[in-house]
């Protein structure tokens, strides 16, 4: 009997130890990019150079990243391996968990205007002021570089959220520096579909109401393909992409961040305001079936598969469907027009900064790092960026050519000037948008769409939506 | 005496070995459940009186007041997290009716047959052992304003049920679909537990009410029944449990859209944590998950109570 029971003892003592193996940390990537980028570096010449990693949550960035990497390596004397995770909560928590453990990359890449500011409260990135000094800033920009900037405004609204203060960061110093920039705001259209409703699609449409009348045409001629489509399954598209640039040109510049202030005026109920909500709701009969059920990437997967004309999105929605084998002909490329009602009727966009790359306190190549970001952000660096991932970078390219036409469609949306109009700042809202406002309020504007209210009943209720928020900050 | 006293000490010293045998088999799963159960609730529990986005060194004391911001006080997140309760109790409430009232009777039908019966049980048994990430993307094609659902509803006249934006896209019909998607994966757990119950039963019992006249829902209502409420109780439990825990459908269909009708605090939980829609707070989401556990252990009570054998 004895001998009969040490070895089912033995047994189960292993079996608890590789349960409790197998609990362990996993560091490979949940899309398996980890590998990919260990072969890029070994597929490459035998290595000479010291390696830094660096973490992305854009898959589409990768080849991009490292072909900066490469072209900078005379300079920073590194080479780059860079490994993405998606999607973004899969990575915030692979960052988190990385900070615990102590197995943070040389280089974290964040959302820019929170996230990075986040990160260095928290003592992941290191301050970066120093090094990336005047002559770096001075190739960001302007726009990008006042949003990406760190100010006391926003340090003071953070204590609001006890939970995210930024109280030990100093304003105006740099934790991380921005490369890639863009504007939500921008529409595409399949031009087949288009021209086979009979709509223009040499002159894209120059107002709201022309948009609108386009959008009727096509739903008309087939109700399955003629319509719009975003990801309202994340409400915030409708709000930030749509209702947002088409509200700023409506009520003009100062109404339109008054109304999100304490004492707001016009108010969310009063008539001007309404009207914009009735503007929006103009698209209600129009939107794609189930659209309330496709997230971001559905609703983009939707339009290259040709199921919907219109697909409201931003400068970086074109990668994605590039990747979705989007012929570029058939594509139009044009910003959020405004209404003829309105007060501004001519209005660009900002770019704003997007994403920011910074240097985390774990790094042993702190010095390369950094000048593999000031490389990355130099216009040659950023011009490369931009011809591999398609996408808009946070620099000033000058005059260096970019060869791809639907890139240059995109640089061609983004405004420059001081009278450019920034979809993401929020900094008139309560909080200054630090607290869950902004996505409150896209909660209540979806229901538009979903015919659960009216424009009037919506605009009351945000009225007090916003009362609220004012009186709790 | 010297060898009863003999044999009493060899008694003991082999109850002691066997004793810590027992012990140290069992010790492996006991520090499993010590460090992932004991310990993560207990890390919560504590976590649920502070905030915390998971990234900062330190803890900010807060009290009570994580439970006062999020089911009271805060304009935007109180009422996502009281729709959120709303929902889980309509789940929790009408998953194991739903389950149960289907379940029965199939494992009665299924007990009584006597022909292809290994068969019948294998296919009524298939969707439990298929759900999952597939099967619930699956289901969301079929759900979809032009899928087979639609289709089917048409193409047989009833077309004024089918939903143009898809039964996900409605919000006044994506909660009863994930429902039915919920009912159909548990279905046959139910059935097989019903089953086992089934086998169970005192034959003679049965039969006595059928000579005496009693009719198939007689005694299903009058015998069956009350026989198996310890079973049912248990299926009912397990139901709860699903309820409650089970966030992966309301995450990959529809993400507690569209416009939250289909939020669940176990989803709620997830995006607070994960910081989607807003900035990631572990506090928070160790308080709805505390609250959570502790209505789940409620309803458990409340449930074992109500349906104890009183045969």
């Amino acid at each position: 009997m004895k001998k009969s029971r040490l070895p089912a003892v033995g047994v189960m003592t292993a079996m608890a130890f590789v349960s409790l193996a197998a609990c362990g940390s996993d560091s490979s990537s949940p899309d398996g990019t980890s590998d990919s980028s260990t072969e890029s570096i070994d597929s490459g010449a035998e290595v000479e150079l010291d390696e830094i990693t660096m973490w992305t949550f854009k898959q589409s960035h990768v080849e991009a990243l490292e072909a900066v990497g490469e072209q900078c390596s005379a300079t920073t004397g590194v080479t780059v391996a860079v490994e993405a995770y998606t999607p973004d909560d899969a990575y915030a928590t692979k960052v988190r968990s990385a900070n615990q453990t102590g197995d943070l990359p040389d280089i974290v890449s964040a959302h820019s205007g929170g996230e990075e500011w986040q990160f260095a409260q928290a003592g992941i990135l290191t301050d970066i002021t120093e090094g990336f000094d005047d002559a770096s800033q001075s190739n960001i920009i302007p726009s990008v570089l006042k949003s990406a900037t760190l100010s006391q405004e926003t340090i003071d609204g953070s204590a609001a959220d006890p939970a995210n203060s930024l109280e030990d960061l100093v304003a105006g110093n740099w934790y991380a520096a921005p490369y890639l920039a863009g504007t939500p705001g921008v529409v595409f259209a399949r031009k087949s579909i288009l021209e086979a409703a009979g709509v223009d699609t040499e002159t894209p449409p120059a107002t709201w109401e022309e948009w609108i009348a386009a959008i009727q045409q096509t739903h008309q001629a087939d109700e399955s393909t003629g319509g719009i489509v975003t990801g309202l399954k994340v409400p915030e598209t409708g709000y930030f992409w749509l209702y947002r640039p088409m509200a700023y040109g409506y009520l003009g510049s100062d109404a339109f961040y008054s109304r999100q202030g304490e004492n707001p005026d016009p108010a969310w109920d009063a008539t001007a305001s309404v009207e914009s909500l009735e503007l929006y709701d103009q698209l209600t009969p129009y939107w794609s079936p189930g659209v309330l059920n496709l997230a971001i990437d559905e609703a983009d997967v939707a339009f290259a598969q040709g199921k919907a004309a219109w697909d409201v999105g931003g400068t970086f929605t074109l990668p994605f469907l590039s990747q979705q084998g989007v012929d570029p002909d058939d594509v139009m490329v044009f910003p959020i027009p405004m209404s003829e009602a309105g007060e501004l009727t001519d209005v660009s966009f900002a770019a704003s900064p997007l994403i920011s790359a910074g240097v985390t306190s774990a790094s042993e190549h702190p010095d390369e790092s950094l000048e593999f970001i000031k490389c990355l952000t130099s216009p040659e660096g950023a011009a490369l960026f931009a011809q591999v991932a398609q996408d808009v970078p946070a620099t000033e390219l000058g005059e260096l050519a970019i060869d791809d036409p639907l890139v240059q469609q995109l640089l061609g949306v983004v405004g420059s000037g001081d009278d450019a109009f920034e979809i993401n700042d929020f900094s008139a809202d309560p909080g200054a948008g630090t607290t869950g406002i902004p996505s409150a309020t896209a909660g209540e504007l979806v229901k538009l769409v979903a015919d659960q209210t009216s424009p009037e009943d919506l605009g009351a209720t945000l009225a007090a939506l916003y009362a609220d928020a004012w009186a709790a900050s | 005496m010297g060898s009863r006293h003999a044999m009493t000490a060899g008694a003991r010293a082999r109850r002691r070995r066997e004793s810590v045998t027992g012990l140290a088999m069992v010790a492996p799963a006991v520090l499993l459940f010590v460090v992932f159960g004991v310990y993560t609730l207990g890390y919560a529990g504590v976590l649920s009186f502070y905030r915390w986005n998971g990234i900062s060194p330190d803890w900010t004391w807060v009290g009570l007041g994580n439970f006062r911001t999020l089911f009271f006080d805060d304009p935007i997140l109180a009422p996502l997290v009281r729709g959120a309760v709303k929902n889980t109790l309509i789940v929790a409430v009408a998953l194991p009716v739903l389950t149960i009232a289907i379940s029965l009777p199939l494992a009665v039908m299924l007990n009584s047959i006597t022909r292809f019966r290994a068969l019948l049980r294998t296919i009524y048994f298939l969707p439990y052992v298929t759900s999952g990430i597939a099967v619930f993307y699956a289901w969301r094609f079929l759900f979809e304003p032009d899928g087979g659902i639609n289709r089917i509803l048409q193409a047989a006249g009833m077309g004024s049920l089918s939903q143009p934006e898809g039964f996900l896209g409605n919000p006044d019909t994506a909660l009863p679909a994930l429902i039915a998607v919920l009912v159909w994966s548990n279905v046959p757990l139910g059935v097989l537990i019903y089953l086992t119950g089934l086998q169970t039963l005192d034959e003679s019992v049965v039969e006595a009410s059928r000579i005496d006249g009693a009719g198939p829902l007689r005694r299903l209502t009058a015998i069956t029944w009350p026989l198996l409420r310890p079973v049912t109780a248990l299926l009912v439990i397990l139901q709860i449990r699903e309820a409650f825990q089970g966030f992966q459908i309301f995450l990959l269909m529809t993400e507690g859209g569209p416009l939250n009708s289909t939020n669940t605090m176990a989803l709620q939980t997830y995006r607070l944590a994960f910081g989607l829609g807003g900035s990631p707070d572990l506090g928070y989401a160790s308080t709805i998950g505390w609250t959570l556990c502790i209505i789940a252990a409620l309803l458990a009570a409340i449930t074992f109570r109500s349906l104890r054998s009183r045969v």
